[in-house]
């Protein structure tokens, strides 16, 4: 952070400006395209950044207290209910004991992100690191080593949780963000959904470990590559049978 | 906003029930669903334009609530702002993913002036928390069409490009106004 002034006229520096409207943007949900995924990037590495964006969401929040509150209606909590009970009778309970392996590896990401910006964690984290340094830095700087495709799956809050990327003409790879741990007797299956096709799964992922597509992956910027929650072994149909817990277009920086 | 939120109805904290809900407690999710759920459907009202959308967002938010309650992150929002934002990414990636979107704001033309119209009450004002009331006041001290565009963004999850098209502005004046009004803002609050 610098202390340079300018003429936002509240004696911010430019770079805090630049944030604090940035977290805000973010927390409206009216970025997209390259700021979205940069920001999300941000969100996951750079806790200020994340302190900031967590406070624009609870200030904002008091908008949604504008309207008189509405009675809740009974019946869509017995369908939530229905549903929970649904998932947990096909093995994916929401049970505590059922939930240890699963339930926090958004904020085990966010913690382990946390810890490798404080310094720590160093030794696990290089590549990984490297590689969003290689991400957050304008493709134009080293055109050699510059990410040219890329998916950065986030989960349903918003906090990456793979990022697929490829390097020139080499293989796009699944690489973890954090350690997302798959439930008890499920495994991660990523899928190619291209347009008007039926999902094409493109292997199941194994735990915290790169994992390479297939080259012909490179093919299909625009597509849309999903992550599902499948059997041990992958799904015994050739199609999703879990839930999709992530998504994200396969496209260019 | 203090770190346990201070209840209205007199139950647990949010913080609390989330962390019975992290252990499969169903009475913890009752709980907060008869204290969120309502004003859950109405943001997502504002959005998508559909009662039955709203609900299938906060059906979709308070089960994908039920299974990360142990992942809660404080530092990214207090409990309910933590719903808000699940039900209005929900919402949003709904409305955009739609061919319904245009009609629906066409069909409901609110511009930010009319969001700015339908603040609260004196009564409903005193019945709220000093936080909401602050944020109320910094509003009132942000430029009108600032706070107008802010809180339409918000309550109807408007992209820049819609909001440009609802005022009649261009995107990069849109853009620069809520920037301002975010950096104002956040020095009012602050």
């Amino acid at each position: 952070m610098t202390d340079r002034r300018t003429d936002n006229g509240h004696g911010l520096a430019r770079e805090e400006a630049r944030d604090i409207a940035l977290a805000g943007e973010f927390a409206l949900g009216l970025l997209d395209g390259a700021r979205q995924r940069r920001a999300a990037l941000r969100l996951a590495t750079d806790p200020e950044f994340a302190d900031l964006v967590g406070w624009w969401r609870t200030q904002l929040d008091g908008l949604a207290r504008t309207s008189a509150a509405e009675a809740a209606p009974e019946d869509l909590l017995l369908r939530i209910d229905a549903t929970l009970d649904a998932r947990a009778a096909a093995g994916r309970p929401v049970e505590a004991s059922r939930l240890t392996s699963d339930r926090g590896y958004v904020s085990e990401a966010l913690a382990w992100w946390r810890r490798l910006a404080a310094g720590a964690g160093l030794v696990a984290a290089g590549a990984v690191a490297a590689l969003l340094l290689v991400l957050l830095r304008p493709a134009a700087d080293d055109p050699a080593t510059s990410i040219e495709r890329f998916a950065l799956l986030s989960d349903a809050d918003g906090q990456p949780a793979f990022l697929v990327e490829a390097v020139s003409d080499s293989a796009p790879v699944v690489r973890p963000i954090g350690r997302p741990v798959a439930p008890q007797d499920a495994v991660f299956e990523i899928w190619l959904i291209e347009p008007d096709a039926a999902p094409r799964s493109l292997g199941v992922l194994p735990v915290g470990e790169a994992y390479s597509l297939p080259d012909e992956v490179n093919d299909s910027v625009g597509s849309t590559l999903a992550i599902s929650l499948e059997p041990p072994g992958g799904s015994p149909t050739g199609a999703p049978t879990g839930p999709v817990v992530s998504t994200a277009v396969f496209t260019q920086p | 906003m203090t770190a346990h939120e201070t209840e209205t109805d007199g139950g647990a904290p949010d913080e609390e029930l989330l962390a019975k809900l992290a252990g499969g407690n169903r009475a913890a999710l009752r709980d907060l669903y008869h204290r969120h759920a309502g004003r859950l459907i109405r943001l997502a009202y504002g959005i998508v334009g559909d009662r039955t959308m709203a609900e299938d967002c906060v059906h979709d938010a308070f089960v994908i609530v039920c299974e990360r309650a142990g992942s809660f992150e404080p530092s990214l929002g207090a409990p309910r702002a933590w719903l808000s934002t699940i039900v209005r990414n929900r919402a949003i990636d709904g409305v955009r993913k739609s061919t319904r979107r245009r009609d629906i704001l066409k069909a409901n033309p609110v511009v930010p002036e009319d969001e700015i119209d339908d603040a609260p009450s004196p009564e409903e004002r005193a019945s709220q928390s000093q936080d909401r009331t602050r944020l109320d006041e910094c509003l009132e001290e942000l430029r009108a069409e600032q706070s107008a565009l802010i809180v339409a963004v918000y309550s109807r999850g408007l992209s820049h490009r819609e909001a440009a098209r609802l005022t009649g502005e261009p995107v990069g004046t849109i853009k620069s106004r809520i920037r301002r009004g975010l950096i104002a803002l956040r020095e009012c609050l602050s």
